[in-house]
């Protein structure tokens, strides 16, 4: 048995070494940096993903493509997927940061697993992360010793917005059936707040369990009640939105429906049926974002994507979380977590020599020179305040025969 | 009052419905193999994927695409349990029943690979629901209604008036002693697993035609499945059945604006109904409302 006692020992004294070493394992200059990436791919949020993805991947292969970071070092992703679940998330995220040795973290999209992985593993640990997508108002209250970022724009302007155009669309009263969790429950505290103020009436409120397979009972609760002229539906397609809006529509509780950013995507329509949704309006990530930075990455995003929309629910702003990470990591000229958390608000923020989408190649000139450069990108300016939040707009979507079309970008 | 019916109850026995028959395959194999499939869920998403290949593929619609729903689920149990489960045959049920998750998420991966994450549907648009006196039904529900009672009765008859269903219930009640009766071992674990899968394809089938279809389907209801097994008395499939019928019909009820137009309970609860429900039961009856196995 010695043989082979003796081989173990060397095998775990192998596999030990990289622990024992890792700064001689990473010091080398050409080893690439590692992105983490946190994505719903499966679960209720997994219709956003592939456009989302790759919206992530042009950003990274055109900096990439521009020389790296850090004198040419690659920015390699780490992708995982936390199955729109946030124990899944904290788990995914532990892995990220402990084994896979991330520099900084793109993601989670959904705020609740946002919350949940940024308290038990990333604020602890000290990783920035970038979410392209989490909106929920309590995303700002986290007490993240600066640590959580989003591209998003947080949903307190997005229930502003809706109660304006609800009530524009001469709407008065209105039912809310919500996701029960931190998005849903956000959403319709500020939409609620700001309709209330338009003179509108909230006849109802629920907030509903995902993944069930029937909620008629829960929808004739709310038809039934305050006489609702439309049903304000926050929550995803897959897990449990489609189900409301087919249930709704079956039995003729709503005539109208009102949908927001989780609901937006062009596969509702077609899964639902484009007639019955028909004229149907909501709000969803907009952009702010002057129009010849905008037309390059819809450019570029077109080019290496001919097949998916460059202006479907947040992939601009996953785009721009990605810049923002590279310009931060050259403007420290460290890929420490530390030194990339410092220079977050730096390379997003003015004041500065404004640079874009596309144009990694001469940020990096005029970082080099010791310029301080303002990235401006393709979802909006990209402020981040104080609490880590993106300022933007929020966009204005229907239903126009049978497509998710934009109408209009609204800053309140 | 013609709401309760037409919102709360019929939507309730619908939901019951498919729950009995996920129920009464999964107390089928827990009766004779004697440990939890976790991977119940998986293969009614199978057959509701199966059924969707059929009716792309044919033009047909989800009803008439049952056999092939069913006859696609079968293999993938019996090959489930070739590979996995018959080694681990005499291994502790806590062993099974990990490995049975394994399956589940293999066959979950599988779906994902194949069919993507997209929620899809067998049909697009909606037909108006059917009006007999004021109450108003969904043609589709009345054919679940009516397919469920037609597998139970199936598997009625085949577990009292066949041979083959004695030897299962005699598996049950005592392996040991079926064996040495004589009892064709191999044999009835594979009947079982045909049965079970069968049912379950069915249930996934109907669960899709009433939502959609999306990869996790089936295991979105696996535990209220548990549930139901568990209230009618484990490894009793006629329990199971009832088990189910009470826990769809108690979820919708729970959410009836009984006092001033507010619900009962706030909808986002409605899953842990259902548990309340069993831990009520088992306090006063632990061996579930038929007598189960333990």
């Amino acid at each position: 048995m010695t043989p082979f006692t003796l081989s173990r020992r060397a095998a775990l004294a192998l596999g030990a070494a990289p622990l024992v070493l890792p700064g001689l394992a990473r010091a080398q200059a050409g080893d690439p940096v590692r992105l983490g990436v946190i994505l719903s791919a499966t679960g209720g949020l997994a219709a956003f993903v592939p456009p989302i993805r790759a919206g992530i991947t042009l950003a990274v292969e055109e900096i990439n493509a521009a020389g790296g970071v850090l004198g040419g070092r690659r920015i390699q992703v780490v992708e995982a997927d936390d199955q729109t679940n946030p124990q899944a998330g904290v788990q995914v995220m532990t892995r990220l940061v402990q084994a896979e040795n991330v520099a900084a973290i793109i993601g989670p999209m959904a705020s609740g697993i946002t919350i949940a992985a940024a308290n038990a593993v990333s604020i602890p640990a000290g990783v920035p992360i970038v979410s392209p997508s989490a909106t929920a108002p309590a995303v700002s209250q986290l007490n993240d010793n600066d640590t959580v970022f989003r591209t998003a724009v947080p949903d307190g302007l997005q229930g502003q917005v809706l109660a304006r155009i609800t009530r524009e669309a001469g709407i008065e009263r209105v039912a809310i059936m919500a996701v029960n969790n931190d998005y849903g429950r956000g959403l319709t505290g500020s939409f609620t707040a700001a309709f209330q103020g338009r003179g509108g009436t909230v006849t109802g409120s629920q907030n509903f369990e995902e993944n069930r397979p029937s909620y008629r009972a829960e929808l004739q609760t709310l038809a039934g009640r305050g006489n609702p002229q439309a049903l304000l539906l926050i929550g995803y397609p897959a897990s449990g939105g489609n189900t409301i809006l087919r249930n709704s529509i079956e039995n003729s509780f709503f005539p109208r429906f009102i949908m927001t950013d989780g609901m937006r995507d062009q596969t509702v329509v077609d899964q639902v049926g484009a007639r019955q949704l028909e004229g149907m309006f909501g709000t969803g990530p907009g952009t702010a974002a002057a129009p010849e930075r905008r037309a390059a990455y819809e450019a570029a995003y077109r080019r290496a994507n001919p097949n998916l929309d460059p202006g479907a629910a947040f992939v601009a702003q996953a785009y721009d979380a990605a810049y923002v990470i590279a310009l931060a990591i050259e403007a420290g000229r460290s890929a420490d977590r530390a030194a990339i958390r410092q220079n977050l608000r730096t390379v997003a923020n003015a004041p500065g020599e404004a640079v874009g989408p596309g144009e990694f190649a001469r940020a990096r000139q005029l970082l080099g020179a010791g310029t301080k450069v303002n990235y401006e990108g393709a979802s909006g300016p990209i402020e981040f305040n104080a609490t880590g939040d993106a300022q933007g707009r929020v966009e204005h979507w229907a239903v126009r025969n049978g497509r998710v079309t934009s109408v209009a970008q609204l800053a309140e | 009052m013609i709401e309760l019916v037409n919102f709360y109850l019929i939507p309730g026995l619908v939901l019951g419905a498919i729950y009995a028959l996920a129920a009464a395959g999964l107390s089928l194999a827990y009766g004779v193999l004697r440990f939890a499939n976790f991977a119940h869920g998986e293969l009614m998403t199978w057959g509701g994927y199966a059924a969707l290949v059929a009716v792309v593929a044919l033009g047909i619609s989800p009803w008439v695409a049952l056999p092939i729903a069913i006859a696609a689920t079968i293999p993938v149990a019996l090959a489930a349990d070739r590979a996995f489960y018959a080694p681990l045959r005499r291994a502790q049920p806590a062993v099974l029943l990990i490995s049975s998750f394994g399956v589940a998420l293999m066959i979950r991966a599988v779906v994902y690979l194949v069919w993507g994450p997209t929620p899809q549907g067998y049909a697009r648009g909606f037909t108006p629901p059917l009006v007999f006196e004021g109450i108003r039904i969904q043609q589709r529900h009345l054919m679940i209604l009516a397919g469920t009672a037609i597998a139970a009765l199936l598997v009625h008859l085949l577990l009292s008036r066949s041979r083959a269903g004695r030897a299962m219930r005699a598996m049950a009640d005592d392996p040991d002693l079926a064996r040495v009766t004589g009892v064709p071992v191999a044999g009835v674990i594979r009947l079982t697993w045909c049965v079970a899968a069968a049912l379950a394809a069915v249930a996934g089938v109907f669960l899709a035609v009433d939502t959609e279809l999306t990869p996790l389907l089936g295991f979105n209801v696996l535990l209220a499945a548990f549930a139901a097994a568990i209230l009618g008395g484990i490894g009793r499939p006629w329990g199971a059945a009832l088990g189910g019928l009470i826990l769809g019909v108690v979820e919708e009820l729970s959410t009836y604006p009984l006092i001033g137009g507010a619900p009962l309970l706030e909808p986002a609860y409605k899953g842990g109904v259902a548990f309340a429900v069993l831990v009520l039961v088992l306090i006063f009856r632990p061996q579930g409302l038929f007598k189960g196995m333990g």
